[in-house]
C-alpha cells in the first residue's frame, strides 16, 4: 500500500477519533461523515494506483463512479467480479451512506466499514 | 491546535461553522509552494468537509421551512429540487450558487482533486461560506 493511501486511511481514523460516542453510537456525525469522506478518497486513490500499475496513463484515470466501475470490470477481471461487487458495496456504504447521508452511526458498523475498506485496498495495492 | 473563531462566521449555524472550521484545519496541513497546495489529499478532504457544511446549512434551512428530518433530500438532484421549491421563488441566485458549489467544491475539489492553486481553493471555500451565510439568514 502506498504512503498516500495509508495517509488517507490514517487521516480518516484521526478525524473519526474526534467524534463523541455514547452507548456504542456516534453522536457527532460531522466527524463521522468527514472521516468517511477521507476514507472514500483513500479507496479511489488505491483504485487509481491499481489502474496505473495496469498501464493506464494518469490523464486517463476515471473521473466518475461509472468510469471507475467500467475500468475495474476491464482490469480487475482476474478477481471474477468480486472486486466490482466489493467496490460497488463500498461506494454505497462509505460514500453514500457514510459520507453523503450520514446514515452510519453505530460504532460497530463504522468499524466494520473501515475494516472492509482496508481489506479491499490491501487486495488492490499490496 | 487552538481554534480562532472567524467573526464573520458567527452568524451561521453552529454545525455549519464547525464543518468550515474543520475544513480549514485540514487544509492548513497541506504545504504550499509557489502558491499551490502540494498535498492534494488535504485539499480533497477539506473540500469534502466544506461541502458537508453546505449540505448541513441547506438541511437546517429546509427543517425551518417545515420539512421533517426524514423528508430531507438525499441526493444532489433532490437538494436542487427542494431549493427550487422552498427558496427559488425569491432567489434563483442561491440555486445557481448551489450548482456552482456542487461542481467546484464537490466534483472538482473533493472527487477529482482538480483544485490546486491557493486562490482557487480559497475561492471555492469562500463561496461555500457565502452561500451558508445567505441561507442561514434566509431561515429567519
Amino acid at each position: 500500500m502506498s504512503r498516500e493511501v495509508k495517509r488517507y486511511i490514517e487521516n480518516a481514523k484521526e478525524i473519526l477519533k474526534k467524534a463523541r460516542k455514547e452507548g456504542g453510537y456516534y453522536i457527532d456525525m460531522k466527524y463521522v461523515k468527514s472521516a468517511f469522506g477521507c476514507l472514500y478518497l483513500g479507496i479511489l486513490k488505491a483504485v487509481d494506483e491499481f489502474l496505473l500499475s495496469k498501464g493506464i496513463q494518469e490523464k486517463n484515470l476515471p473521473k466518475k463512479i461509472d468510469e471507475y466501475m467500467r475500468y475495474l470490470k476491464k482490469y480487475g477481471s482476474v478477481y471474477n467480479g468480486k472486486l466490482i461487487r466489493e467496490f460497488d458495496s463500498l461506494y454505497y456504504q462509505i460514500h453514500i451512506a457514510g459520507y453523503y447521508r450520514g446514515f452510519l452511526k453505530s460504532e460497530k458498523i463504522v468499524k466494520e466499514a473501515f475494516e472492509e475498506a482496508e481489506i479491499f485496498i490491501k487486495k488492490l495495492v499490496r | 491546535m487552538k481554534k480562532k473563531k472567524n467573526k464573520s462566521l458567527t452568524l451561521l449555524s453552529d454545525e455549519a461553522i464547525r464543518y468550515l472550521e474543520n475544513a480549514q484545519e485540514v487544509l492548513s496541513k497541506s504545504t504550499i509552494e509557489d502558491n499551490r497546495y502540494i498535498d492534494v489529499k488535504y485539499v480533497k478532504s477539506a473540500c469534502g468537509i466544506a461541502y458537508l457544511g453546505v449540505l448541513k446549512a441547506v438541511d437546517e434551512y429546509l427543517l425551518k421551512k417545515g420539512l421533517t428530518k426524514k423528508e430531507l433530500p438525499k441526493k444532489v438532484e433532490e437538494y436542487i429540487k427542494a431549493l427550487k421549491k422552498y427558496a427559488g421563488v425569491h432567489n434563483g441566485k442561491l440555486i445557481r450558487q448551489f450548482h456552482d458549489i456542487y461542481d467546484e467544491l464537490h466534483i472538482a475539489g473533493y472527487y477529482r482533486g482538480d483544485l490546486h492553486s491557493v486562490g482557487a481553493v480559497k475561492s471555492a471555500i469562500n463561496t461555500a461560506k457565502d452561500f451558508i451565510e445567505k441561507i442561514s439568514k434566509g431561515k429567519n
